[in-house]
């Protein structure tokens, strides 16, 4: 049977489908140690042979790609066009357009290089554009794979160190650990700069923080959340991890970079631009992921701080929840039970009662964090305390407006330095060393080895004062990462 | 809207960008060009990124898509080339390559769009109707292999049966599968390939 190859343009009449293939053995062969299943080294008729691939095709596609699945892959090939950036609306018919999809001409600069890879065909075959979004679809892709990974769940852990200027990462203490499990259960554990705790979180009901008071507040829970999670209008850990990775596909421009091996481990780094550079957030992102898990290993955001005096628009007030839309910011990390996995140490712990207040916090220092991702730029130094509930001057925030968001400069000025061993806050609080920095030009959140959580370790009543100091499971020695 | 002829040549009272359109496009076949990458490349991790891949490539290349023939095949046309293309970049051996059994695959994807039904899974789930009727041993082999996704070597163990053997065994069924849905394009929903009822067919091997 002849008939012309519809999927191949430019082949002419097929050769009749009744030959033996035994050509296609080596292909087969090399799909067999690759694809699971798939057909052997074919002995029979083209006809055969596709007849086999069909029902390989069919019977995987049926079982391993769900309608959920598909919804996700579809909606990353539509995140991917609408990257793409070309605007392609429809007009009116036009000769050339007759009987086709209208659209416009191809732009002036596009004809002489569409000329270019035209001359590029090979007789006989047809070459593909160049599709220089390769790295961007092979990072959307990444990403999203690290969406569905994350959502399948898992215990993680991540620390959050805020770099100024003059602070390297070495020096940096955290300021937070930020504890996770997919889909969306979350604790935060910071501290104010006068060294009381910041904890918030997310359980089941919803959001959560603990007020000075050590109420419990789920009607404002965002008050407690630390002031350089807040990030214009997008908040850092507001969202199970998915979510918000899901935003960044959709406010960043991602694109893969080569992968970067760290602690012996091999690393792919994805870059995120923020497409509108006028709106708040972090300018861009930078995240490691493992290959392997598809688990987030470290995200980095690099902010660039607004001339002096100006805010970031639409940040007046107290509001702190989410912007118009609801966006929320790339953050959050997911985490994964990597007890076995070293590096420098658990960190994070809660602290014993008796020791600077009576709530955990992540300055119960034991060894260095592990880290498995990158040393991190050279850079900024940790500042002071992260900006709580309290507000600059000790006060309940909501009995007063918010300071200027980060990365913005803080309504009253810095804080002088109060606390060198507590954890730092972005908002030029102060820190080590001194008084009056600036807001700091990178979040880094790592990933560090998480212990097993107690189901309850979500709630807030398993961080409040006087309640037993429910702990996670013990904590995995400090070894180092394999 | 089921065939790209049917897409309107001049503006609507609400002009829908190229964008919306595509992306109707997309969601229709999204199905179809899944299941014809698995065909070449299996459980392939690299289904996702070639995936992508074709539909970027589709979007870019829209401009030379003629309108007057079908959007599936030119679609699959794309999808295979983008898998020769990763054959070659990883340097492992090429995907099928004759064209006679493309070809030949191309004719059976585009029978089974033409057959009835809303969606392309609704089409797809015919594969069912046919495992269900195969011999109790393939039909088992099938199972383990695709529906529980075991390798060879396991799920030839949970079989009590040699890994050739299962391999055998599932070739057969996948041969009498495509003869099976073969058949049932052509016939109401319930059809039994006179093949699966041959007694030639009783599970014999161990």
């Amino acid at each position: 049977m002849n008939s012309p190859h519809p999927s191949n343009p430019n082949s002419g009449d097929q050769s009749p489908t009744n030959t033996p293939v035994s050509a296609q053995r080596n292909a087969q062969t090399n799909l067999q140690s690759s694809a699971h299943a798939a057909p052997e080294p074919a002995q029979g008729s083209a006809s055969d042979v596709a007849g086999e691939l069909f029902t390989h095709g069919l019977l995987t596609y049926l079982h391993d790609d769900t309608a959920s699945a598909q919804s996700q892959r579809v909606s990353a090939a539509l995140r991917l066009i609408d990257a793409d950036g070309r605007d392609r609306s429809v007009h009116g018919p036009s000769e050339r357009a007759a009987g086709r999809l209208v659209l416009p001409r191809l732009q002036p600069y596009m004809k002489p290089i569409m000329a270019m890879a035209a001359s590029l065909v090979l007789v006989g075959a047809v070459t593909l554009l160049v599709v220089p979004t390769a790295s961007t679809a092979s990072a959307t892709v990444t990403v999203q794979a690290s969406i569905s990974a994350m959502r399948s769940g898992g215990d993680r852990r991540y620390e959050v160190r805020a770099l100024h200027d003059d602070v390297t990462m070495d020096d940096a203490e955290p300021i937070a650990v930020v504890d996770t499990r997919a889909p969306n259960l979350l604790v935060l554990r910071g501290r104010s700069p006068d060294g009381r705790p910041n904890i918030a979180g997310r359980d089941a009901n919803g959001l959560w923080g603990i007020r000075p008071d050590g109420v419990i507040d789920r009607d404002t829970p965002r008050r407690a959340w630390p002031r350089w999670s807040n990030l214009g209008q997008q908040t850092l850990f507001a969202d199970s991890v998915d979510a918000l990775l899901d935003e960044m596909t959709k406010g960043y421009t991602l694109e893969r970079r080569d992968d970067q091996t760290r602690d012996g481990r091999t690393q792919r780094h994805i870059i995120g631009t923020k497409k509108d550079p006028m709106l708040p957030g972090a300018q861009t992102i930078d995240i490691w992921i493992d290959p392997a898990s598809q688990v987030v290993e470290r995200l980095e955001l690099h902010f660039v701080p607004p001339p002096q005096g100006m805010r970031q628009p639409g940040l007046e007030g107290d509001d702190r929840g989410p912007g118009p839309g609801g966006r929320r910011g790339p953050g959050g990390g997911p985490g994964d039970d990597r007890g076995e996995r070293g590096g420098r140490g658990e960190r994070g712990e809660p602290r014993e009662p008796g020791e600077r207040g009576d709530r955990p916090g992540p300055d119960d220092r034991g060894p260095r964090p592990g880290r498995r991702g990158p040393g991190g730029p050279d850079r900024d130094r940790g500042p002071g305390g992260p900006g709580g509930p309290d507000g600059p001057e000790g006060r309940p925030d909501h009995d007063r407006p918010f300071p200027p968001p980060f990365p913005g400069p803080r309504e009253g000025g810095p804080r002088g330095s109060e606390d060198r061993g507590g954890p730092g806050g972005p908002e030029g609080r102060g820190g080590p060393g001194g008084r009056g920095h600036n807001p700091p030009k990178t979040i880094i959140l790592q990933r560090v080895n998480a212990p097993a959580f107690d189901a309850s370790w979500f709630s807030p009543e398993a961080h409040m004062q006087g309640a037993s100091q429910q702990t996670p499971a013990a904590a995995p020695t400090n070894t180092p990462a394999p | 809207m089921s065939e790209p002829s049917e897409l309107p040549s001049a503006p609507r009272q609400r002009d829908p960008s190229a964008r919306d359109l595509f992306e109707i496009l997309v969601r229709e076949h999204a199905d179809m060009v899944t299941a014809y990458l698995r065909s070449l490349l299996g459980r392939s991790s690299a289904v996702d990124d070639i995936f992508q891949r074709v539909m970027l490539t589709a979007w870019r290349r829209l401009d030379d898509y003629d309108r007057s023939r079908p959007f599936g095949p030119w679609l699959r046309g794309i999808a295979h080339r983008l898998v020769l293309e990763h054959y070659r970049t990883s340097k492992s051996a090429p995907a099928c390559m004759d064209p006679a059994v493309i070809g030949e695959l191309d004719r059976r994807f585009e029978r089974l769009g033409s057959a009835p039904g809303d969606t392309f899974r609704e089409k797809a789930d015919r594969l069912q109707d046919c495992v269900s009727k195969l011999p109790d041993a393939m039909r088992e082999a099938i199972e383990h292999v695709y529906a529980r996704g075991m390798l060879f070597n396991a799920a030839a163990l949970a079989l009590g049966s040699g890994e050739e053997a299962l391999k055998k065994r599932v070739q057969r069924a996948r041969a009498l599968l495509a003869e099976c849905l073969d058949s049932s394009l052509t016939s109401p929903r319930s059809a039994l390939s006179p093949a699966l009822n041959s007694p030639d067919l009783s599970p014999r091997h161990s």
